[in-house]
């Protein structure tokens, strides 16, 4: 699994793009970011009254990185609000609470043709914090693939069905959680730098 | 009917496995393949015949919405198969239930299901404005689902459940109209029927939806 401590493999696989230069667009890109979700933590047969569901929206903006036309890397700031509906176990009374979440994705980014409507794969990790909550820091991974469509040379329109697998610091005692998302972000190429002949 | 979880989560894995890899080396100036976002709001209508089963004895409606994604593959211009996940939000509004008839009532419920559609669809005519069939099955698996209880004292208490459920087979059945809005974008609207019947416990649930589908083609 793709992690932090892996970093050295990962910048030996991309100084190989940042010397492949012959390339006319720009390489910066940025991109609000919109994905309406909704997580699951549940252990049906061992404890079928243990549970969390949940409900949100993400917002945030992200900076791409392209290294060449096919491959970039993201990064930047989500601000996350769930709506929570869970069960500890003991109690069979529902409860309610809202959640709140900062994330810092950092995300490959693979769009395998130049055509207007292309396929649009991501994989990376997320470090997710609960603000206010001590050493809540925590990883996880994250999936998506999806469609981008280019309206045109400076805009595209990509919307990925995302999966995020890995659970928060203070839900150890729940099951491990999964969270289907829809991404939806709007990405602006920034203006081409002047080169010095 | 059941279908075995592992087994049907390895060929969900595997069939989106082989739909992405052959996304990445269609080379068509038109691929072969489009995926869709579908919103739809639906009303469910279930039926029991065993009038000895307390819990269940009352017919009964659910009112809500369904959200999710499609990849279609088009192996010609009218024909295409589709699958993806679809999430369900359900609601059944009013008192369904009376536990001890004067003192305990099943007051609201609320319930979240995931569906897998598995589908075949035909358009009569490549036209803009084109006549769309859809038929298929649709594998319905509720998450979990949390009831409001209305005690004697008038008190209202809310009670989560998660519970297995096995995975259940429903019919499909659609017919709309395709609008292509450009050559890669096109809006589907079609009213829908999915069927259920669950024979051991005579139960019969009747879905009825109206799709909203935006497509992309590659």
């Amino acid at each position: 699994m793709l992690s932090l401590r892996h970093w050295p493999v990962l910048l030996l696989f991309f100084t190989g793009f940042f010397f492949n230069s012959a390339w006319a667009q720009s390489r910066f890109s940025v991109a609000p970011v919109v994905a309406p979700f909704s997580s699951y933590a549940e252990a049906r047969l061992k404890e079928p009254h243990r549970f969390q569901y949940s409900t949100g929206l993400s917002l945030g903006a992200t900076a791409h990185y392209h290294f060449s036309p096919v491959w970039s890397l993201a990064t930047g700031l989500w601000y996350q609000w769930a709506y929570v509906n869970g069960q500890t176990g003991t109690n069979f009374e529902l409860f309610r609470i809202k959640e709140q979440y900062l994330e810092f994705p950092l995300l490959l980014n693979y769009r395998p043709t130049a055509r207007k409507v292309s396929p649009y794969f991501s994989a990376g990790m997320l470090l997710s914090k609960q603000p206010g909550y001590y050493r809540s820091l925590v990883s996880k991974v994250q999936l998506g693939a999806g469609v981008s469509y280019q309206l045109n040379q400076r805009l595209a329109v990509v919307v990925q069905p995302t999966l995020v697998l890995g659970s928060d610091k203070y839900a150890r005692h729940y099951p491990p959680k999964r969270l289907l998302s829809l991404q939806t972000q709007l990405v602006y190429h920034l203006a081409r730098p002047k080169q010095k002949e | 009917m059941k279908i075995n979880s592992v087994i049907l989560r390895k060929g969900v894995a595997w069939a989106l496995a082989a739909l992405l890899l052959a996304v990445m080396h269609s080379g068509h100036a038109q691929s072969r393949f489009s995926a869709s976002l579908t919103v739809a709001p639906s009303l469910t209508r279930v039926v029991h015949q065993d009038e000895a089963d307390l819990i269940t004895r009352n017919p009964y409606k659910q009112l809500g919405y369904q959200l999710g994604t499609q990849l279609y593959y088009h192996f010609s211009d009218q024909w295409s198969v589709s699958s993806g996940l679809w999430l369900e939000w359900n609601q059944i509004p009013s008192k369904y239930y009376d536990a001890v008839p004067g003192s305990l009532a099943f007051e609201r419920s609320f319930h979240h299901n995931f569906q897998i559609p598995i589908l075949l669809n035909y358009q009569t005519t490549t036209k803009r404005l084109a006549p769309y069939f859809s038929a298929g099955l649709v594998l319905h698996k509720a998450k979990y689902s949390y009831i409001v209880i209305r005690t004697t004292t008038g008190e209202e208490t809310e009670h989560g459940s998660n519970f297995y459920s096995p995975i259940l087979p429903r019919l499909l059945l659609g017919a709309g109209i395709k609008y292509r809005l450009n050559e890669h974008l096109s809006l589907i609207t079609q009213p829908v029927i999915m069927y259920e019947v669950e024979k051991e416990r005579g139960k019969r649930v009747f879905q009825y939806s109206l799709q909203t589908q935006l497509v992309c083609r590659f």
